[in-house]
């Protein structure tokens, strides 16, 4: 691959991480519309996320993902102008149209291009062509007739009251740039009514000397206004690199136009047309807008630079605020901190050996140092859980909808940080919860207004540090878990001992148990019984836990605590022989001495044993792993939890609570059942931490096989 | 008069998109004696089209020419509408 395509394989990258940032803009933007139709800020950030990804795209000829996204542009172009409403249907048409766009560009990425896909688009295409002439057809005519009838209304009296004039010369690329002004004057519809509009085409050549895709249009515009100077000028802000703007306020005086004609034109000839076309605007019978004036010097540099220097400073200062890097440098840089921690208690226990004073503050010094910028680098891998559970707006926007629920959603906490490739494992789970509460927490309004409670239903979701933890609640104030109805599925489905006593809590725990749903109905939401268990494995495999907190009939909290993050962990260090293994420190319930049935259970390392009546399963790590030499006369036992039980693992000897970087193990070991990577020891040994749950899975295994 | 003149029917967009292509239609036409533009099928228009359009009209002045549209569809209409051109495109409805 010549470094070319290397370049132009990292721009496509760089496109299509900005394309996923410019979708969430844009989801954001039309969920927003959709509950505030008059919030024209979220219309305009909806319509600058698809322009940039139009014209992104346009950059590197993905014209799949150009023409498509150009419908979508086009309709919340006219909304943006106000010439078409905010309606259910064009809102729903507009999200599928973003998922629509999201497959596209997921072809770009795939570097595939497949023209089923395309052909697919076609029909939502055409559904967004459709809404958009239903909208442009009556808006045409009533906002002309609007503007007939203003011009002879404004003229007599006071001539010039509340008239703003716009000068606007487009810069040569503006139209490649995909800014087309008519879209910018269209928009001026929402400031006030467009009262008159000269095309300046004086710079418009010949065929044969036009430059087809270039513009050299310019436009004189009287706009009858309240809207302050501000406004108008921000309406053309997006503009601002692609035309020369002047904005004239409704009581300038004869000097400013007679400035503005000057920076407009340069000869007699061109002076000339641009005064006809004030006149035109100002209507018959108004005076000239100055006196013709042969002296009048042009200074039209002054102003311009100035503006121009001002716009560029604000987009650069949003720019820079972020810096895209590869996550493999950035995981390159932890690891080699990790290596860092390593060798930095490696010379504190060489200082201890030397007892030399000096030498062990230094590596103390070092140590304290290298600790903090291991915090800051594994602070690097941190981002905010907000972009998570910005989505879910959508799922309960969709989700919602088809049950027939109103369902209002509550977001707290989005900038508490957690470890990227947590916030990614963690978004699945959440969506189950939050479908889960939809369809089941939540009660249909008439059935909430029959229960006293107000018929929109909340649903809200929000996260938090404690305790060295992240916290992640889901809540809804629906009808809550019902107790009997769990209680009576668990005993049918022989969970439970029909005359068992259970707590609340531990009720609530059985919904989490596999293949266990009291819903009466299967939806295709949720309900299949495959939901809870599910997300419980997932969040355990994060090594976090799950929580249930119920009342009936007033909602339902699932709490998911999580450790910040996944490189580190608090260790529980053990040795069997010469080696050291590490097991999750939150997973271990309790050590015990060896219990009789498992010193002799003889070759097999594997068997079950009574642990005050249960009985639970048990592995010998050094046969297990096949270690060498005879065991010491005592062994202690490690009473460990996994998803679904717990296990107790023979070892040689307790070390204690180790803190631990964990390394993934190299390709080699992948194969390794039952370990799930290795850490590195102060005193440079090798531990090894235990995949708890795969060798639970290995002894249940040999026990069915016998 | 308009008995006499040739008309060009476009049916494409007219917009920033094939922009060129009707640059080259528009320059081949006037040529071979195009007069009038019927525009009844075009879905869209821009920017780019309507100067198109201006540039059309001034290539036809230049040759001594007069350059009418007849008839144009809505879309057209309302963008020539909303940049004041109607009167100097002028369309008979």
């Amino acid at each position: 691959m010549s470094s070319d395509d290397d370049i132009i394989a990292a721009a496509r990258e760089g496109f299509l991480a900005e394309a996923q940032d410019m979708l969430r803009q844009f989801e954001e933007g039309l969920l927003t519309m959709e509950q505030d139709p008059a919030d024209t800020e979220a219309v305009n950030s909806a319509f600058r996320a698809a322009h940039t990804i139009k014209g992104t795209a346009g950059l590197f000829g993905y014209d799949a993902v150009v023409s498509f996204t150009h419908e979508v542009e086009s309709v919340l172009e006219l909304m943006r102008s106000g010439s078409l409403p905010v309606t259910e249907e064009a809102m729903a048409l507009l999200l599928q149209g973003r998922d629509r766009m999201e497959l596209l560009l997921d072809q770009v990425g795939h570097g595939s291009s497949s023209a089923d896909l395309v052909a697919e688009s076609q029909p939502l295409a055409q559904a967004l062509q459709r809404i958009r002439g239903a909208g442009a057809a009556p808006a045409g005519p009533a906002a002309t007739a609007a503007a007939a009838a203003a011009l002879p209304a404004s003229a007599p009296g006071e001539p010039n009251a509340g008239h703003w004039h716009l000068s606007l010369r487009m810069g040569v690329d503006a139209l490649r740039n995909g800014l087309d002004p008519l879209s910018f004057i269209r928009y001026l519809d929402k400031l006030g009514t467009v009262t008159g509009i000269r095309t300046v085409e004086e710079a418009v050549p010949a065929l044969d000397a036009l430059d087809a895709e270039g513009c050299c249009l310019g436009f004189e515009i009287r706009l009858a206004s309240a809207a302050t100077q501000g406004e108008i000028e921000a309406v053309f802000e997006f503009l601002a690199e692609d035309c020369d703007l002047a904005v004239l306020a409704p009581g300038a005086t004869s000097p400013d136009y007679e400035e503005l004609l000057a920076r407009r034109t340069a000869d007699d000839t061109a002076r000339d047309a641009l005064l006809a076309h004030w006149q035109h605007l100002a209507g018959p019978g108004q005076p000239p807008f100055i006196e013709r004036r042969q002296e009048a010097q042009p200074d039209r540099r002054q102003a311009e630079p100035e503006r121009r220097a001002g716009t560029k400073d604000r987009r650069g200062g949003e720019e820079t605020r972020f810096l895209r890097v590869r996550a493999d440098k950035l995981d390159g840089l932890i690891d080699m901190i990790g290596e860092l921690v390593i060798a930095s208690s490696g010379a504190q226990l060489v200082a201890q050996r030397e007892s030399s004073p000096a030498f062990m503050e230094a590596a103390l010094r070092i140590e304290a140092l290298v600790e903090d910028a291991r915090d800051r680098a594994l602070g690097l891998r941190m981002v905010p859980i907000g972009e998570t559970f910005a989505r879910f707006q959508r799922v309960v926007r969709d989700v919602s909808k088809q049950l027939g629920k109103d369902v209002e959603l509550e977001l707290t906490g989005g900038d508490t940080e957690l470890d990227k490739a947590m916030v990614e494992t963690v978004a699945d789970p959440l969506m189950h919860l939050v479908r889960n509460s939809l369809d089941h927490g939540l009660e249909l309004p008439d059935d909430r207004e029959a229960n006293g409670k107000p018929r929109q239903g909340k649903l809200a979701l929000n996260a938090y540090h404690e305790a060295g933890q992240i916290v992640v609640e889901v809540s809804d104030d629906g009808r809550g878990l019902n107790r009997e109805r769990i209680l009576a599925k668990a005993i049918e489905r022989g969970l439970v001992a029909p005359d068992a006593q259970l707590s609340d809590a531990e009720v609530n725990e059985l919904i989490m148990q596999p293949g266990f749903s009291t819903a009466e109905k299967i939806t295709d939401i949720s309900g299949r019984g495959v939901g809870m268990d599910v997300v419980r494995r997932n969040i355990e495999s994060l090594r976090g836990q799950m929580h249930i907190a119920s009342h009936d009939g007033k909602g339902t909290t699932i709490q998911i605590r999580l450790p910040l993050t996944l490189a580190i962990i608090d260790g529980f260090l053990t040795t069997v022989g010469d080696v050291h293994y590490v097991a999750p420190l939150e997973s271990v319930v309790e050590c015990i001495e060896t219990p009789e049935a498992c010193s002799t259970a003889g070759e097999r390392g594997n068997g079950y044993f009574d642990l005050r009546g249960e009985v639970l399963p048990f592995v010998d790590l050094r046969r297990h792993f096949r270690c060498a030499g005879d065991a010491p006369p005592r062994q202690s036992m490690v009473i460990v939890r996994t998803d679904r039980t717990k296990v107790g693992l023979l070892v040689d000897r307790l070390q204690g609570q180790h803190q631990t970087v964990i390394k993934p193990l190299s390709r080699v070991f992948q194969q390794l059942r039952g370990i799930a990577g290795s850490t590195i020891l102060g005193s440079g040994d090798v531990a090894l931490v235990l995949d708890v749950s795969a060798l639970v899975a290995g002894v249940n295994k040999s026990a069915t096989a016998r | 008069m308009s008995n006499t003149s040739q008309t060009l029917v476009l049916d494409n967009e007219l917009t920033i998109h094939h922009a060129a292509e009707l640059k080259d239609q528009l320059m081949a036409a006037l040529s071979t004696g195009t007069r009038c533009l019927d525009l009844r099928d075009v879905a869209e228009c821009d920017s780019a089209g309507v100067q198109l359009l201006l540039a059309a009209r001034r290539s036809a002045q230049q040759q001594g020419h007069t350059l009418t549209l007849a008839p144009a569809s809505e879309a057209v209409r309302e963008v020539l509408q909303r940049y004041g051109l109607l009167h100097v495109l002028g369309t008979p409805a």
